[in-house]
């Protein structure tokens, strides 16, 4: 049995068809996507150790399988620039989901070094009813979908087929550098897709949906910030 | 598919199950269109009559002498299994049952169609249906279908095949396509699609000799990928236009991601569609055009236009539309421009850069539409020619352009005449430019969609 396998297995067996943040992220890499370090914690007191280690701002998250839009229910803090302010966040957060989601299992929280995006993109796919595995590009954010600049392709793609979607988005101009921002390094982007979309023919007995939101551009280069991955109930 | 289609399209022999002696009575009015092919061997097959129409009546498919290749069930839905395993008895070929009342009605109808689908998945059967129209082959004139519609149109043949998820606007659009001047080889009405499926008849579609363009009025496909790799197939051969409909339709599904919200269902159409070269009209009548426009005249090599009109207005809304198709008005060269004058193919005060405006209507306009359309065509600076005539030109022009179409025609260049004048004048003008196979489009906006269409069909090609 494969490593994704014995991974999948494990959210099966506990009876769950979301993968947890850190699953997610452990999919994406093993898709060859690479992703945002983070640090799980338990406790308060730990989440301050984290920022020390970091030595820069970070943002901290919910980690609850309950949970699925974590900014909706007060589930994350940025900004977070002191040990205090780590601790005082991870009260806040672990609060908010108590009071807001009762009952919902809180398996701690997550810390990352915050990122300042450039633009946050949006690359998903999906195991469609009718016409199979198909993966997704657009201008990501939590504005998706409100402003819907979004390619669909059939998935494996060929690069020709994803440049194709990109070039089929608005983002897509903003990408070649904008306002004296440094260019998105094209070849990673379009490899991202591709990798996303050979993971979803790969994995589609098992996965329903797969997405990385936001997939951050910072200084032109790619980081998986936030990820999505849902199983097939069986 | 193909050879066993023939059964469908081409019977030898017909079995009408819920054929009745009683006026006006649905199996009344089936027969009587069915005994006009007197080439055809027709059962009636009601156990109730000896004799219909002077034809003899048998209880049963099973009860015939001779073999069967299609039979027709119109009977009620409950009777239909049985009847089916009459036909897998009979060794009929093909089935097509109109009969409503399965799936779409739930409950005791999902049973019914439960019990046929094991039928049929027993049997060497093929199923069109149930709850259609039927099939058309206008290729022989042959009506299997259930409209009484049919029988009004003076439908004429030509090579476009239609495949329609819709029946009563399936034969509304054959009929709109009848004015818009539209001939058709097939028509297939599919309902439910409990057995033969849209990628079944484009499978057949792609070998059929009558039939240059496929044209399918959509709900939905079975089978995405089965049809998608077929469709990249067949539209290397011929185009495929599709209209897709039920496109706001997600909210049912489970939907976690944004990804899964944003696709819907039509998204991911759309994506299948780019994927294999089927082209996706904005609305039917928009279908119906590009395919008129498709299968008269050859593809585009380039994306650039060349535009000859009499009116600044038409051409200026028309233009507007280049970018939303990704389509180029190049400004014509300046020896071109030069030509135009030298050769009286447009009077001195015009604008020439392209469009080439020609101005207000005089009897030796006639002369100039010809020449600056042979011009822009010889020229190698356009890759289309949009010939706007606005108002009477349109008829005026439309001799003069049949007459000498065969060297218009002979550039490689498409030509698409859009031409605005009174409906009872453009019945005969728009049969003049068909009958020289230049396609007629009454609207800018379909204009460009179907030289969007020539394009693409060009890209395509190449690829």
């Amino acid at each position: 049995m494969t490593q994704l396998e014995r991974l999948f297995n494990k959210v099966k067996g506990q009876g769950r068809t979301q993968l947890d943040l850190t699953e997610a992220k452990e999919l994406l890499t093993h898709c060859g996507i690479s992703v945002l370090k983070d640090y799980k914690v338990t406790t308060a007191k730990e989440a301050a150790a984290v920022f020390q280690e970091i030595g820069r701002p970070i943002v901290m998250k919910i980690i609850s399988p309950d949970v699925l839009h974590k900014s909706d229910l007060g589930g994350i803090q940025i900004n977070i620039l002191s040990p205090e302010q780590a601790e005082a966040s991870f009260e806040k957060i672990t609060g908010n989901i108590k009071r807001q989601l009762p009952g919902a299992v809180i398996e701690g929280v997550l810390i990352e070094e915050q990122l300042f995006a450039d633009y946050e993109l949006i690359v998903g796919a999906l195991s469609d009813d009718v016409f199979g595995p198909v993966v997704m590009f657009g201008f990501g954010g939590i504005y998706v979908e409100v402003f819907k600049d979004i390619a669909f392709r059939l998935a494996p793609v060929t690069k020709k087929k994803a440049l194709e979607m990109m070039k089929e988005c608005s983002i897509y101009k903003v990408l070649q550098g904008f306002r004296g921002k440094r260019p998105v390094e094209m070849e990673a982007l379009v490899d991202t897709i591709i990798s996303l979309s050979e993971c979803m023919v790969e994995w589609q007995d098992s996965l329903k949906e797969l997405e990385v939101n936001p997939l951050m551009v910072v200084d032109g280069e790619l980081i998986a910030a936030d990820a999505r991955a849902i199983l097939r109930s069986m | 598919m193909r050879g066993e289609f023939s059964s469908f399209v081409s019977p030898n022999s017909i079995a009408l199950i819920g054929a009745s002696a009683k006026e006006g009575s649905l199996g009344n009015r089936v027969l009587t269109k069915l005994v006009q092919n007197k080439e055809k061997k027709i059962y009636p097959i009601n156990p109730k009559s000896e004799t219909i129409m002077g034809l003899q009546c048998y209880p049963s498919v099973e009860d015939i002498p001779e073999e069967v290749d299609l039979a027709f069930i119109i009977t009620p839905a409950k009777t239909v299994p049985d009847i089916l395993r009459s036909c897998v008895r009979g060794g009929v070929k093909a089935v097509i049952i109109s009969s409503a009342g399965f799936s779409e009605k739930g409950g005791r109808g999902l049973e019914l169609k439960e019990e046929m689908l094991g039928i049929i998945g027993e049997s060497h059967l093929r199923v069109v249906g149930p709850n259609c129209l039927g099939i058309y082959n206008l290729s022989e004139n042959l009506d299997l279908t259930i409209s009484d519609t049919i029988r009004l149109l003076d439908l004429k043949k030509g090579s476009i095949g239609f495949i329609s998820q819709s029946g009563a606007y399936g034969i509304t659009l054959l009929m709109k396509g009848l004015d818009m001047g539209i001939g058709f080889s097939k028509f297939f009405s599919l309902g439910n699609k409990i057995d033969v499926k849209d990628y079944d008849i484009l499978e057949y579609l792609e070998d059929d000799p009558e039939t240059e363009a496929v044209i399918i009025y959509m709900e939905a496909v079975d089978e995405g990928r089965k049809f998608i790799d077929l469709a990249a197939r067949v539209s290397k051969k011929k185009p495929i236009i599709v209209c897709k409909v039920g496109k706001e339709e997600a909210g049912a599904r489970a939907i976690k991601s944004h990804t899964g919200a944003l696709a819907g269902s039509y998204k991911v159409y759309s994506a299948a569609f780019k994927d294999c070269g089927i082209i996706e009209a904005t609305s039917s009548f928009a279908m119906l055009e590009t395919a008129k426009v498709l299968s008269m005249q050859p593809v585009m090599k380039g994306n650039r236009v060349g535009i000859v009109t009499n009116s600044g207005g038409v051409a200026a809304e028309t233009a507007d539309l280049c970018h939303v198709h990704g389509l180029q008005l190049p400004e014509l060269s300046d020896a071109l421009q030069q030509r135009l004058k030298d050769e009286d193919a447009a009077p001195a005060y015009g604008s020439l850069k392209n469009p080439i405006d020609l101005g207000a209507p005089t009897p030796s306009m006639i002369d100039w539409y010809f020449r600056s359309t042979r011009l822009l065509l010889e020229s190698g600076e356009v890759d289309a020619v949009l010939v706007i005539m606005a108002g009477v030109m349109v008829e005026w022009s439309a001799e003069k352009f049949h007459r000498d179409s065969s060297l218009l025609n002979s550039y490689g260049v498409p030509i698409v005449i859009m031409g605005i004048w009174k409906e009872e004048a453009m019945r005969k003008v728009r049969q003049t430019y068909h009958g020289a196979s230049f396609p007629v489009v009454e609207d800018p906006v379909r204009a460009m969609e179907s030289l969007d269409a020539l394009k693409f069909r060009g890209m395509w090609g190449e690829v």
